[in-house]
């Protein structure tokens, strides 16, 4: 069995104590593709961000969702314009 | 081994293709299954390499390329989901059974076919083709380079002629995707069917479609799309239209490291080098008493195949003399082009292939050439 040093622990238990509700920006897309598109777009600008599993309060199902804090929502929304990427909305919500 | 049968599949690798899925099978999750970072890797490199096809092959999307098993796979999903009964369709004489087989399957179904003919060199009659076409037909489906002369069909002048009647215009490029630039927007191109295992030197397993997005292909395969997972149907965004299940993230890595190469070392140098192989080939054996070379060798504007027999000997036999006494590996018997060897006339003893890659050498060259001609010496005696 693989045995984590005690450290591993505590400093996990440290992130999760650490993780406070925000509310965010998350964009949802049709599909894959789309998403990695405008993740590499996102890097390139460069526009803070991550893809997360689309959150069940917003669908439930499957799929990726571009995540970011909502102070780049116009940010976003140029981005997705520009480069004429499909998507299927922006929604704000605390994760 | 001395490897002439780059046609049926390249074997002369790039040593980064092996390396690229080396590494991917040891680090790739499922693409689009889960948002870990395996999984995310997985889709990143499959995006990337839907830019690169995208861009080699002149689609402006990467979303308009979708992944499959190979070209045969490609061109079944475009036949298939472009036809139905009552639309006529137009093919030629040059087609793979990869080709002809969905459309003798439309057929049965009620689709019309007309089959363009070519003269004995395999040289396409494009006049013919024009003339053949009618109010309900839908479809123009050709190879750009015959598997078993190397003949290539002018895509450009087809696609024209497409483009002004409102037809759709599909192009089979297993002979030639990697060798010779193919551009859907200069060509008219709706439909591009590539596979990956060959000129573009990426694994067996490997191969798509690059579709213009006005062009309503009908979902083939239907599954787990890694979205609207309850949703009763196929989504019907591009690509994942045409893609259910797992992708071949592995075999991708590879395609993606060949089609690296070809851009690095250049699609023209790589072609020129297969050319001058193919010519120091042809030129060592057309002059051999009993050796009888197929196609049309007028210009160099063609995939790097001499296809030819000796004698009456059968293709098979002297494939596998090729194989056993020399170490030579050729194709022989029938091509899966039932029409072609029509055609040429080589329906009874087939044909044997030679093929050429930028990677063989002018020793593999010269070697090819005293074998043909050593078995042609002992069939003339």
């Amino acid at each position: 069995m693989l045995r984590l040093p005690l450290w591993h622990k505590s400093q996990r238990l440290r992130r999760l104590e650490m993780r406070v509700k925000k509310q965010k920006a998350v964009v949802l897309f049709g599909t894959t593709t789309m998403a990695m598109k405008f993740e590499k777009l996102a890097k390139l600008e460069p526009l803070p961000g991550r893809l997360i599993p689309v959150p069940a309060q917003i669908r439930a199902g499957c799929g990726l969702a571009f995540c970011t804090d909502c102070k780049y929502n116009e940010r976003v929304l140029s981005l997705l314009i520009r480069e004429k990427i499909s998507y299927e909305r922006i929604d704000e919500v605390f994760l | 081994m001395i490897y002439l049968d780059h046609a049926a599949t390249s074997l002369l690798k790039p040593t980064a293709v092996a390396k690229a899925v080396y590494e991917a099978i040891l680090s790739l999750g499922n693409s689009g299954r889960g948002v870990n970072d395996a999984a995310l890797d997985a889709a990143r490199l499959i995006y990337e390499t839907r830019e690169l096809a995208a861009d080699f092959f002149g689609a402006q999307d990467p979303a308009q390329v979708a992944f499959t098993l190979n070209a045969t796979m490609a061109l079944n999903m475009a036949i298939k989901g472009l036809v139905q009964s009552g639309d006529h369709v137009i093919t030629t004489q040059l087609e793979h059974n990869s080709v002809l087989r969905p459309l003798y399957e439309m057929e049965e179904r009620g689709a019309e076919l007309s089959i363009i003919p070519s003269d004995f060199q395999g040289r396409l009659d494009y006049e013919a083709l024009e003339a053949a076409i009618k109010q309900n037909t839908r479809l123009v489906v050709c190879t750009h380079a015959s598997n078993m002369t190397g003949n290539l069909v002018d895509i450009e002048r087809i696609g024209e002629v497409c483009q002004k009647h409102g037809i759709f215009f599909v192009v089979d490029a297993s002979q030639t995707a990697g060798a010779i630039p193919i551009d859907m927007e200069r060509a008219h191109i709706d439909v591009v069917c590539f596979t990956g295992h060959k000129g573009l030197l990426g694994p067996q397993g490997t191969g798509g479609l690059c579709v213009r997005p006005t062009c309503p292909i009908r979902t083939f395969v239907s599954g787990g799309s890694g979205i609207e997972s309850f949703s009763k149907v196929q989504p019907s965004a591009m690509p994942v239209r045409l893609e259910a299940g797992t992708l071949n993230a592995h075999g991708l890595a590879g395609l993606r490291a060949g089609i690296l190469y070809i851009l690095d070392t250049g699609i023209n140098e790589i072609h020129l080098q297969q050319i001058y192989l193919m010519q120091r080939f042809l030129a060592g054996v057309k002059i051999l008493p009993e050796v009888e070379v197929y196609g049309d060798f007028s210009s160099m504007d063609r995939a790097a195949i001499v296809s030819l027999n000796i004698g009456s000997m059968d293709s098979a036999i002297v494939c596998d003399q090729l194989q056993t006494d020399y170490g030579i590996a050729v194709r022989g018997g029938g091509h899966c082009a039932p029409l072609m060897h029509k055609a040429l006339g080589t329906i009874t003893k087939g044909a044997v292939r030679f093929s050429f890659s930028h990677l063989n050498t002018e020793a593999d060259i010269d070697a090819a050439i005293a074998a043909v001609a050593q078995i042609a010496a002992a069939e003339e005696a």
